[in-house]
C-alpha cells in the first residue's frame, strides 16, 4: 500500500522528491502519513477533495484484498 | 511512462495483476482490465472503477493536456452497459413512434446521456432533449416526435 500511495502521489505532484510516506501502526490499523511541499498539497486534494478521495478509495479497496486495515493522513506541517 | 503502463502500476501496487487492452474510442483511449478478483475493481455500481479512472487521467493530464482522456472499463463490463442503454434507448423511440408520446429516461450523467443521444442522432423522427433535474448533475432525456421541417400550408 506504501508503494501505491508514493507512485501516485509522486506522479501527482510538481516536486516528487518533497514526497514522503511514512507507515505509523495505531491499534492494528496501519495510518500513512504523506508530506509533499506546500505547494503541491492542492493537486494531491483536488478540486472539493477529489483526488483525495479517490487515493484513499482505492486505497481500501487494495487493502482489503490483502486484508490490510489502513488509512491515509496528509499531513500539512 | 504511457496510460496503460501507468494503470498497470498502479493495479500492481493494489495487489493486483493485470493484464490491460487499449483500444481508441471516439477521442479517447479505452483501456479494458482483465484480472482475477475484477469485481473489486468495478466497486458498487462502478464507483472503484470510476474513481480508478478519476486518478489515473489526472495523473496523465499533470502537465500535458494533449494527451487523449482514457475512459476504463473491467472485462466488458462497461461496454456492456454501454450496449444496453443504447438498446433501451432504441426500444424507447419505438414506442415514441407508434403512440405518439414524449417519454423520459431517467436521470443520467454525461456520459450516459451521451450514448442515448448518439443512439438516436440518425433517427429521423425521434428528437432528443436533456431537461435538468434540480438538486443534481444529472439530467433526463425527453424523447418525442422530431417536429417536421415540412412548412405548414396556410388554409385557402
Amino acid at each position: 500500500m506504501q508503494a501505491f500511495l508514493e507512485f501516485v502521489v509522486g506522479s501527482l505532484v510538481d516536486e516528487p522528491l518533497e514526497v514522503s510516506v511514512k507507515p505509523i501502526e495505531r491499534r492494528g490499523v496501519t495510518v500513512y502519513e504523506v508530506r509533499v511541499s506546500p505547494e503541491d498539497a492542492g493537486k494531491v486534494i483536488g478540486r472539493r477533495g477529489s483526488t483525495i478521495q479517490a487515493i484513499r478509495s482505492l486505497l481500501q479497496i487494495g487493502a482489503t484484498k490483502s486484508g490490510q486495515r489502513c488509512t491515509v493522513d496528509l499531513v500539512e506541517d | 511512462m504511457n496510460a496503460k503502463d501507468t494503470l498497470i502500476q498502479m493495479l500492481k501496487h493494489l495487489g493486483f495483476s493485470a493484464t490491460v487492452t487499449e483500444q481508441d474510442y471516439d477521442d479517447m483511449l479505452l483501456l479494458d482490465i482483465q484480472a482475477e478478483d475484477s469485481g473489486r475493481l468495478i466497486g458498487r455500481q462502478g464507483q472503484a472503477l470510476s474513481e480508478l479512472q478519476y486518478l489515473l487521467n489526472r495523473i496523465l493530464h499533470k502537465g500535458d493536456d494533449t494527451v487523449p482522456r482514457v475512459m476504463l472499463d473491467v472485462g466488458g463490463y462497461r461496454r456492456e452497459a454501454r450496449e444496453q442503454l443504447a438498446k433501451r434507448a432504441l426500444e424507447m423511440a419505438d414506442k415514441v413512434r407508434r403512440h405518439g408520446d414524449v417519454m423520459e429516461l431517467e436521470p443520467m450523467n454525461a456520459y450516459e446521456r451521451r450514448i442515448v443521444h448518439q443512439a438516436l442522432k440518425n433517427d429521423a423522427e425521434i428528437e432528443t432533449h436533456s431537461v435538468e433535474v434540480d438538486g443534481s448533475d444529472k439530467k433526463v432525456i425527453l424523447l418525442r416526435p422530431r417536429r417536421t421541417a415540412v412548412p405548414v400550408r396556410s388554409p385557402n
